[in-house]
């Protein structure tokens, strides 16, 4: 995309006056958008390229970007940030960067950069086609999404050039269906760092639409869930926003800084023996997974919480530097507008030895969470998350009994994860749909098996809670 | 080339290519984004950016496209790829671009725009970063950190122009600051106990940086802060509730996002086939105001080009009218409202609220809360995002809040959540105060305190 002595021409200026370090990010993408909302089909189409320019001079950053690839226009914002950090020493001089080989295959069947869209409408034609055959649908919304990013990236932290592409699929179905005045919604969604070829098998467009429709279809016979404190078990898979929420935004290291409820507790019991909690960037296919980070250190399997003990953050460069740790391959961006921040990739919790089975018949009254709702939020300061149930069964003498609907989730993150108290050997990691937010949007998996939590504040829409009694 | 030329020139190429009509907007943008820590900048982040987003009608098919990539030769590419992909679209024959409105066009007359943000140095930005971390500092010793601060800018001036006439160019301008702090009270030690950790967040946002108040921002934060500090865990019950502007807002922000009428038209809203009927009780009036003075959400013309208004979208409890763009106007027969918004180049216009709030009552706060025996009085509320089911208006939202007692705020209580149907939220209210604020985000909102008869909440 541009040549390498340009790059190493303007990361010369940008450390010129003294500076931690630089790199110089270029990003050349494209994203597709193809939807049947409304039994309308549309599409749309975005190309974009830019470079940002970082400099980090006493742990402070740096940052600015140009959306031209000429040479005078890359050198002016080297200058520009140079100036902007306001160092008064000099530099290295000479600059050498060795080139770091990606050899991840790129995987991309049909790659999102090729004008060829016919297999996409064709991919959103059979899921609609699918989703208006549900029982009592009104509405049904079915949306691809898929994006190319090929990126260069070069740095005075590692003096190495990478080059690689991102990518994703996103695929997702929402229907709602109407019946006796009532009205409810159902959807489901994946996305893969893959192409196409990923919508097929258990993963085939009209799969999404059953699933979808399946949701929908309960939730209209599902009650209101009652609310209060009870014990709650989780269905495996996409529930691991639990975790996300609870825990994993609390252990990203710009974070812990600023004293997050995980700040000081390294090598302490954080959570109950049964957890081990990973952050891994390394599985084939999945949203968070890449081979180098945005800074160009490897991407890994990073285990944050070990048989219930805190054992590592989520570094950047930066973070790592200050906390005289290895980075952890989980420094993210967004796009070239951004710089770098430690960031999740795939979240989840390894499996335990319980049968899940024995874990619904060993819980006398409480709620079973299946599918979850519009994500999470999480307060890293004080502990507080939210998650919600979309829909999910009461648990009556350790059977599964009616279906309930419209719950949100709340508790305090080390306080949910200390109350674990049966783990399932059902691991399922999910390929999510979702982004997560962090002033900067990016692809992220979760995961868990299932999952019992002692005691949690659910909050229902139907009438309060009230606890078992031992007959 | 200016904007407004290369934006013709992209609509001429377009038609070129074989679009029966075109539109293209062309924005150049600059932001600043400044994080500081400990009385330093953290983070310094400067995106200037220009692009252009085209809409094209062929055959009744409407399609979009956007780049950032202004050279005219990569531009055809694009476009040539748009009008293909344009093809494989349904026919929908209310897919319309606008014809102009007389004596409007260019009217620039009612936008906000801070000409100084483009002058001031950044350095100065970082001093006022600074100083509302200070002013949070300062306030006592309860409050033991203040883990974000955040200022931020942008500029952004753009042109329109398509086949069907509309021309012209417009611009607005944005300056915000964010303060978080974290108060503790203290343990059996002497030191700030951890498990008592409470965060109060101001922010604010204007049309222009001298309105940033430091002060006002820090004060905010510090004091949302202290005064949940001690809070216990909330019990299920049932009891009146109070919503100052700073959570009520959220409310109100439910109801701005559920009256586009794309939603509506696609029973994706609660308040599909809700037109004429009562949807909240008879206090209740909420007006969108596109042109109202001095207004962070006022502008002349709309992302479409068409000239904002103003309405009440709920009168005194009856729902009036919805949100409309070209499209779902000429689909609902009749005109658009002028809510049409481009946020960037990148994105097509979607329909969006523009200044929008609930009309003040008549009677104080303080009288407000004189007449409740036990309530509470809410002063959080998160997750909405996840906690709002947008089909049913079920609702299960994560709060903290004060003991109302006897007519006086009393003890903070957290850990509960309030759960209900926004069309009983709205029906319930029955008391609003005369101190309409506003809580800018991504638009103009605003809202008075106003107390709801009953609410449920889940807690121990």
């Amino acid at each position: 995309m541009i040549d390498h002595e340009l790059l190493k021409k303007a990361l010369t200026i940008a450390i010129e006056k003294g500076a931690d370090f630089a790199d110089i990010y270029v990003e050349k993408a494209a994203y597709n958008y193809v939807t049947a909302d409304d039994k309308k089909l549309r599409t749309a189409l975005t190309v974009e390229r830019g470079v940002g320019i970082r400099v980090v001079i006493g742990g402070r950053t740096y940052y600015a970007i140009t959306n031209s690839f000429e040479e005078p226009a890359i050198l002016k914002v080297a200058a520009y940030v140079r100036d902007a950090a306001g160092g008064s020493g000099n530099g290295n001089g000479v600059i050498d960067l060795r080139e770091k080989k990606a050899s991840w295959k790129y995987p991309f069947e049909m790659p999102p950069a090729s004008p060829e869209i016919d297999k996409k409408v064709d991919i959103v034609k059979r899921a609609d086609e699918g989703a208006w055959s549900t029982p009592n649908a009104v509405q049904a919304t079915t949306s691809f999404r898929d994006h190319q990013r090929d990126i260069l990236l070069a740095s005075t932290l590692n003096d190495s050039i990478v080059s690689h592409t991102l990518g994703l699929t996103e695929f997702g179905v929402n229907i709602i269906a109407e019946k006796d005045g009532i009205r409810e919604s159902g959807g489901y969604g994946k996305s893969f760092y893959a192409g196409i070829e990923a919508l097929t098998g258990d993963c085939a467009p009209e799969k999404f639409a059953e699933k979808a429709g399946e949701i929908a279809t309960i939730s209209l016979t599902a009650k209101d869930c009652p609310r209060g404190e009870m014990p709650v078990v989780f269905a495996p898979g996409r529930n691991g926003i639990l975790f996300h929420e609870s825990c994993g935004h609390g252990m990203e290291a710009d974070l812990v800084e600023k004293g997050t409820t995980f700040t000081g507790l390294m090598d302490q019991q954080v959570a109950s023996p049964l957890v081990t909690l990973v952050d891994d960037g390394t599985l084939p296919g999945y949203p968070g997974s890449f081979e180098f980070d945005d800074e160009g250190t490897p991407s890994e399997n990073t285990t944050l919480i070990e048989d219930g003990i805190l054992k590592n953050y989520m570094h950047s460069s930066i973070t790592a530097q200050k906390s005289k740790v290895k980075p952890t391959g989980s420094a993210r961006r967004e796009s070239f507008e951004f710089p770098p921040l430690p960031r999740m990739r795939n979240t989840y919790i390894l499996a335990g030895n319980t049968d899940p089975n024995d874990i619904i018949k060993d819980t006398k009254r409480g709620l079973y969470a299946v599918e979850p709702g519009g994500g999470g939020q999480v307060n890293v300061f004080t502990g507080e998350f939210i998650t919600s149930v979309k829909l999910g069964y009461m648990i009556e003498d350790g059977k599964l009994t009616y279906p309930v609907k419209g719950a949100s989730i709340i508790g305090r993150g080390i306080d949910a994860l200390r109350d674990i108290d049966l783990v399932g050997n059902d691991l399922e990691v999910h390929k999510t749909s979702g982004r997560c937010g962090k002033g900067q949007q990016v692809p992220v998996g979760i995961g868990m098996p299932t999952v019992r939590v002692k005691s949690l504040n659910v909050g229902g829409t139907g009438d309060a809670y009230e606890e078992a009694t031992d007959e | 080339m200016n904007r407004l030329e290369l934006a013709e020139k992209l609509a001429e190429q377009a038609r070129k290519h074989g679009a029966d009509e075109a539109e293209a907007f062309v924005m150049e943008s600059s932001e600043v984004e400044i994080k500081i820590h400990e009385g330093q900048p953290e983070t310094v982040n400067y995106t200037d950016s220009s692009g252009y987003g085209i809409r094209v009608l062929k055959d009744g098919k409407m399609g979009f496209a956007s780049s950032n990539n202004l050279d005219l030769g990569e531009a055809e590419t694009v476009i040539s790829r748009l009008i293909n992909y344009t093809e494989k679209h349904t026919q929908d024959e209310h897919n319309v671009l606008p014809d102009p409105v007389a004596g409007v066009s260019s009217e620039q007359v009612l936008d906000q725009f801070d000409d100084t943000l483009a002058t001031v140095p950044v350095e100065k930005k970082i001093e006022r970063a600074i100083a509302m971390e200070n002013a949070a500092k300062k306030a006592e010793a309860r409050i033991v950190q203040i883990p974000w601060v955040q200022y931020g800018d942008s500029s952004q001036q753009y042109a329109i122009f398509s086949t069907r006439g509309i021309s012209g160019e417009a611009r607005r301008s944005e300056a915000y600051g964010a303060v978080l702090a974290l108060g503790m009270e203290s343990g059996s030690d002497g030191q700030p106990d951890p498990a008592t950790t409470q965060t109060g967040s101001g922010i604010d946002v204007k049309a222009f940086f001298e309105q940033i108040d430091p002060d006002h921002i820090g004060h905010k934060a510090t004091s949302y802060a202290l005064r949940m500090l001690g809070a216990g865990d909330g019990k299920t019950t049932e009891i009146e509730g109070v919503f100052p502007p700073e959570t009520g807002f959220n409310f109100i922000k439910l109801v701005a996002d559920m009256v586009a009428a794309d939603l509506v038209q696609k029973k994706k809203s609660i308040f599909s086939g809700k037109l004429g009927e009562m949807v909240a009780s008879d206090k209740v009036t909420i007006i969108d105001d596109g042109r109202m003075k001095d207004g962070l959400s006022t502008s002349s013309v709309d992302g479409e080009g068409v000239p904002t208004t103003t309405k009440d979208i709920i009168k005194d409890g009856k729902l009036n009218t919805f949100l409309y763009d070209s499209y779902t106007a000429h689909r609902a027969g009749t005109v658009s409202t002028g809510n049409a918004l481009r946020r960037s180049f990148a994105s097509k216009p979607f329909i969006a609220p523009s200044n929008f709030y609930m009309k003040a009552g008549k009677v104080s706060r303080d009288n407000l809360l004189a007449g409740v025996k036990d309530g509470l009085y809410v002063t959080e509320v998160s997750g909405l995002h996840a906690s709002v089911d947008q089909v049913t208006g079920n609702f299960s939202i994560p709060s903290k809040g004060l003991i109302i007692k006897d007519g006086e705020l009393a003890s903070p209580v957290a850990n509960i959540t309030i759960s209900g149907n926004i069309f009983d939220f709205f029906k319930g209210i029955d008391t609003v105060a005369d101190d309409l604020t506003w809580e800018p985000r991504e638009y103009a909102i605003g809202a008075p305190t106003f107390k709801v008869g009953n609410i449920k909440i889940s807690g121990k």
